[in-house]
């Protein structure tokens, strides 16, 4: 019972890790209930709705990938360099804020490509469609956004989190221990991702 | 998670993802799709047990993942169970 | 521990200071709880006087208070307030913060500052969907369904869905917390099997709270997406599904059920044995119960969804689902029948909250069995059958076990007793007064009345005068105890430590409990609810 069962200290140290998972379990539940709308249309009988997969950028969503997995790395190393009390640690960490702010400007690049190409579907551009079956792709579209744009804003929750503990790195009681947290958080943003690349970028 | 470990696994992840995405130009139809899904899968587990630490965390941690995807079955299954028997 | 170890804090949390910044910006889970039941309260009756409204304008057949329009609007306030700003987070954010970190022998929760943040994300939210109401209304009903919340509702539902969205956070928070507390902040020798039933059912709660509150989020996201950008996932006119947002809504609410009736359980499980002296009976068959009732709360959304076009397979796996969780649900009651089996037992104020409770909730129950059954749910659907079931649930059964919970901790929060007479007086009118609101509605539902409509052929004038005259006597049942114990925060007697001679970590302390709840580190070295029953009820010997 001794560390299971501590009264007295309303101890972070124990508790911290397990309620972040929580909380990622909490998480992990609002993108399956997103990506069930995903499955449900994709499996539609008759829909040819994998056809919107076909009009994204194929390149840059395997670059913005990669930038999101290089992210991953540099904040596992931040958390390494954390524990062992380097000053790297701080880089690290404001390296991983700069990638998740280049994933972030390539996302936003695809949009503007895409809003050009009349694909996004707001409710103004709803006739502008540039293939046979509007409807599907519109369809396809309305998930794409909903998908990448709660992602998305998970990115900037993450960006603020990291970054507010790399610029407040010496205000912070235990500031490697609240990197190793916030790191959970960034790697479950990029698991997210890495399930949402091949359903939406390579569903052709 | 050492350095080395952690380079590894950031290797491992950039290969699957040279993997899935050149797998989508040889057309498979279905097959495709799963092996989209498998490489998806290797990629969330090799992040998980490396980067996250479910390698080394206990059983309560371990636990709480394991509901997760038990209640993401629940849902699905539930949910598609009324669509493909319409 | 060396000073504070020989003269321990004996002050109350109370003596903290009354100053504004020394509640709200409290971290101690006594005084959020304070925070949280008063904004409670005040919900409750805005609900309230919407429902007043409601079984006025139902009093005669004709339209003569309200226009259809308003009707609608009136019965979504209802809806919303009650449900995600009162029920959800009644017994849990108010007795349970309280009570939690008191029952496990803990200072405080794991994580003292994201309680607190939760109330005023709460705070945030709720005022939010507030002020949609106020600026206009939503006429959707609280379930947002599509296509009538995307597409054909003028009303302001992007902005009452958005509160409910910022709600769920505050949901989530609390119940991340109390799982993280439950599972590391116990005292030593507190294992699993000596926790008292209140902390197992709001562990169970906040399972279901962090699986379930995610979903509705990502419904009501949805919802405002559409309605502000046009994303049409539950569009038909775009190949969308509107049956999805009731497969995702439902996969939240249904559970959000037993968020609501799980709590309230648990603090019928904590009075029962204690008027009655006797242990709980089958205190594991209870607990498992709870844990029970969490998972299969999960499988059986789809009995809200019987005539609205999902597969008749579908419906099948659902009903006979729902049947099942009745089994957990019947387990809490036989056990808590049994353990008043040859009990001393009393009927101080929360023990007549507590058995009235029993009834109305096995009555709702019951009701809900008619309910799963699919083939006679097609001719109840949407009737106000339904309405009587859950409310005989919710009302009966959660608002019911909250006032039992407040009367029976009431000493332990504040420190005074309350009037006792008053007490049982406020607890018979209530549950006189709900029975006669409600029972009539079952009939109403099986004569054929449909819900949501704001006028009524005469056939059902007599039933429908019934219920409202009802309403007035339930009304006075629950302004009562505002009153009396309102009166008894300033004109009572001082509470002792353990005014009923109950069991349990809390009465240990004193009351109010000091700061940090315990004067010294309590240990816990045996099963809880070890009632006897006292000797002198047997006469010994004759004269």
């Amino acid at each position: 019972m001794s560390a299971e069962a501590q009264g007295h200290a309303t101890g972070v140290e124990p508790s911290g890790e397990f309620g972040v998972f929580v909380f990622l379990v909490s998480e992990g539940l609002l993108f399956s209930a997103l990506i069930l709308g995903y499955l449900v249309a994709r499996l539609a009988p008759g829909a040819d709705f994998a056809a919107g997969s076909r009009e994204l950028s194929l390149p840059l969503g395997t670059l913005n990938t990669a930038v999101l997995l290089s992210s991953s790395f540099c904040i596992a190393l931040a958390t390494i360099w954390g524990s062992e009390r380097s000053r790297w640690a701080r880089l690290a960490a404001l390296a991983t804020v700069a990638l998740g702010i280049v994933f972030l400007c390539i996302k936003g690049y695809e949009y503007f490509e895409e809003a050009q190409k009349g694909l996004l579907p707001f409710r103004d551009m709803s006739d502008r469609y540039p293939k046979a079956e509007p409807q599907h792709l519109r369809l396809f579209f309305d998930v794409y956004l909903a998908l990448t744009g709660t992602h998305a804003l998970h990115v900037i929750s993450g960006i603020g989190l990291v970054g507010g503990i790399a610029l407040f790195w010496r205000r912070l009681a235990r500031p490697a221990h609240t990197l190793k947290l916030a790191a959970l958080y960034w790697h479950f943003i990029d698991v997210i991702w890495v399930f949402l690349f091949p359903l939406l970028y390579l569903a052709r | 998670m050492t350095i080395r470990a952690a380079l590894l696994t950031y290797v491992g992840l950039l290969l699957l993802l040279a993997l899935t995405v050149a797998s989508t130009f040889v057309p498979l139809g279905a097959g495709n799709s799963l092996i989209n899904l498998a490489v998806a899968v290797a990629k969330a587990a090799l992040i998980g047990m490396v980067f996250m630490h479910l390698r080394r965390s206990g059983l309560l941690v371990s636990l709480t993942v394991a509901v997760l995807l038990f209640w993401i079955c629940l849902m699905y299954g539930l949910t598609l169970n009324d669509y493909f028997t319409r | 521990m060396t000073a504070t170890a020989e003269a321990p804090d004996r002050r109350s949390y109370f003596a903290e200071g009354w100053n504004p910044a020394a509640w709200l910006l409290s971290t101690d889970h006594k005084r959020i709880a304070w925070l949280y039941l008063v904004a409670l309260l005040a919900f409750f009756f805005i609900g309230g006087a919407a429902a007043t409204l409601i079984r006025i304008e139902l009093a005669t057949p004709a339209a003569d208070l309200v226009s259809d329009d308003t009707y609608n609007k009136l019965f979504t306030v209802h809806g919303i307030v009650m449900v995600w700003f009162f029920l959800i987070p009644s017994i849990p954010a108010t007795l349970g913060n309280f009570l939690l970190p008191l029952m496990l022998g803990a200072k405080d929760l794991a994580f003292p500052r994201l309680n607190l943040a939760s109330w005023y994300v709460f705070m945030a939210g709720s005022l939010t969907t507030l002020y949609a109401v106020i600026a206009g209304g939503v006429d959707t009903g609280w379930t947002f369904y599509t296509p009538l919340s995307t597409m054909f509702s003028n009303s302001h539902v992007s902005l009452a869905a958005a509160g409910v969205f910022i709600v769920g956070f505050s949901t989530i928070m609390t119940g991340i917390n109390f799982i993280v507390t439950t599972h590391k902040l116990r005292a030593p020798g507190q294992t699993w099997f000596r926790l008292p039933i209140f902390v197992w059912t709001l562990y169970a709660t906040s399972l279901v709270m962090v699986l379930a509150t995610p979903v509705l989020a990502a419904s009501l996201l949805l919802i405002v997406a559409d309605r502000v950008f046009g994303i049409g996932i539950f569009d038909p006119a775009q190949g969308g599904d509107p049956l999805l947002f009731q497969h995702l809504f439902w996969f939240y609410s249904h559970p959000a059920v037993y968020i609501m009736i799980l709590p309230g359980m648990g603090v019928v499980s904590e009075i029962l044995p204690c008027f009655s002296r006797r242990p709980l009976f089958g205190y594991r068959f209870v607990a498992y119960s709870a844990m029970g009732i969490a998972l299969l709360g999960f499988l059986v959304w789809g009995h809200h969804m019987f005539v609205s076009g999902q597969s008749s397979f579908a419906g099948v796996v659902f009903s006979f689902l729902s049947f099942c969780i009745a089994v957990p649900s019947a387990i809490k009651v036989f056990n808590w029948t049994l353990t008043m089996r040859k009990g001393s037992i009393t009927f101080e104020t929360p023990m007549l909250y507590a058995l009235g409770f029993l009834g109305l909730f096995v009555f709702g129950g019951l009701a809900g069995l008619f309910l799963a059954a699919l083939a006679v749910d097609v001719h109840l659907t949407d009737t106000y059958f339904v309405i009587a079931h859950f409310h005989y649930i919710m009302v009966g059964g959660m608002v019911t076990a909250f006032m039992a919970g407040l009367h029976f901790w009431w000493p332990k929060m504040t420190g005074r007793m309350y009037s006792e007479t008053w007490g049982r007086i406020a607890a018979a009118t209530t549950f006189v007064g709900f029975n006669l609101t409600f029972f009539p509605q079952f009939v109403l539902g099986y004569l054929g009345m449909p819900r949501r409509y704001h006028t009524y052929p005469d056939e059902f004038a007599v039933w429908n005068m019934l219920s409202s005259a009802g309403a007035v006597i339930l009304a006075f049942g629950y302004l009562m105890p505002l009153c009396y114990l309102g009166w008894s925060l300033f004109r009572s007697r001082r509470a002792p430590d353990n005014p009923w001679d109950a069991t349990g970590l809390e009465w240990q302390t004193s009351s109010p409990p000091p700061q940090h709840n315990f004067a010294t580190q309590p240990e816990v070295t045996g099963p809880p609810y070890q009632y006897e029953l006292p000797e002198i009820d047997r006469p010994a010997a004759p004269r």
